[in-house]
């Protein structure tokens, strides 16, 4: 019981950054938070449905609208890239966007993870739509480089598309995270981190 | 577990190098005992029944050139049963998830005289071991006919689909694995001087 009590007095306001050893009830809480947002968010997206489904219909719009943000970044250096619903066609490869190529998974956790970091609502919601945004655009980088991959180089494809291409996008999402609650948590004074509980 | 400096950086990723290039290792008896291994492990959780032939199992592929692979053979049962095939790349589903896994827990520092750390470095890459085991669970239990429309059939292909079919998975699930069981603790605090 003091143990619990010590642990709750050293809770490091900013969740991650204490140079003092991590308390147990913190360090277990975090982590079911994000579970607890993530879980439904991926039971959501991933569900298999019915694919003559309303659910199945608006992914495949989804997918749309993303296959034709991915045209007009592969349209800058590949003219006549011509998008039709998912499929992202040019001249010298084509591509269809399906259901986890928009690294739906990443966002997801990122999502959770900065949502359930202890900093006010309105932080957290402006480091999530800053972060997404940003991993959006480094999702779209992404295809496009695969994109032109498959067509200079097609033995290369398949191990940057199944391997570096998803660490890649692992690692940015880290960074991401790393600079996210460095900039927007709450800035203490010197010497007051480590001993107040999150406000 | 203090991460965070360049030093933890630099280890983690010369670590997953290292470990990456024996994926492209000349010699294959590598990519073979370890297939094997998996292969050997996975057989052992399908409840496969003990009085007819196996209706799911997982073979190292002999091919040359394929020696992170294996092939998967699913026996339906029935009258209209129909064997089917398909080759799985051990690499990617049991290989990567380990390795970064093991990457990240070299890089801190770690008291490896403690047993406990011990332990979590083996229930991490064990826990890793069954999720990569799940497809497989998955399609014993529609090959057996055990599979109806229950709850836990749909929490399995949900798991499955969420836990193994996105790509950024095979790194994401050991990297929040390495969070939860060694509770990482930043090295800098970040502090700001107040006027």
């Amino acid at each position: 019981m003091a143990t619990r009590r010590k642990g709750r007095r050293n809770r490091s306001p900013t969740g991650l950054p204490t140079s003092d050893p991590t308390p147990r009830p913190f360090a277990w809480r975090y982590p079911l938070i994000v579970a607890a947002i993530a879980a439904p968010l991926l039971a959501i997206y991933f569900y298999p449905y019915a694919e003559d489904g309303v659910m199945a219909a608006g992914i495949h719009s989804y997918l749309a609208v993303y296959a034709k943000m991915v045209g007009a970044a592969v349209s800058v250096f590949e003219p006549h890239v011509l998008v039709t619903g998912d499929l992202v066609a040019g001249p010298s490869n084509s591509i269809r966007i399906v259901k986890t190529c928009d690294a739906m998974e990443v966002n997801i956790l990122l999502t959770a993870a900065l949502l359930g970091f202890p900093m006010s609502l309105r932080r957290r919601l402006v480091a999530v739509v800053l972060s997404v945004v940003l991993l959006v655009l480094v999702n779209v980088l992404r295809i496009c480089f695969l994109y032109w991959l498959g067509g200079h180089a097609p033995t290369l494809f398949h191990r940057v598309h199944q391997t570096f291409a998803p660490l890649c996008l692992i690692v940015c999402a880290t960074v991401i995270f790393l600079v996210a609650i460095s900039q927007m948590a709450p800035r203490l004074p010197e010497g007051e981190v480590g001993k107040q509980a999150p406000s | 577990m203090t991460v965070g400096g360049r030093r933890n950086i630099f280890r983690f990723a010369g670590t997953l190098t290292a470990l990456l290039v024996i994926l492209g290792w000349p010699y294959s008896f590598v990519g073979r005992g370890y297939c094997s291994l998996v292969c050997k492990a996975v057989n052992g959780l399908l409840l496969n029944p003990t009085d007819s032939p196996r209706v799911a199992q997982l073979v190292p592929d002999e091919r040359p050139g394929f020696e992170w692979e294996a092939i998967a053979t699913l026996r339906k049962q029935g009258a209209k049963s129909v064997d089917s095939q398909f080759n799985v790349e051990v690499h990617h589903l049991f290989y990567l998830p380990t390795v970064v896994f093991f990457a990240l827990t070299v890089a801190g520092k770690l008291a490896w005289g403690e047993k406990r750390v011990v332990a979590k470095l083996l229930l991490g890459i064990l826990l890793l071991h069954l999720r990569g085991s799940l497809p497989f669970v998955c399609l014993e239990r529609v090959a057996t006919g055990v599979a109806h429309d229950g709850w836990v059939d749909k929490m399995l292909v949900l798991a499955n689909e969420s836990l193994l079919g996105p790509l950024g998975m095979t790194f994401a699930i050991p990297l929040l694995m390495w969070f939860c069981l060694f509770h990482p603790v930043l090295a800098r605090p970040r502090q700001t001087k107040v006027a």
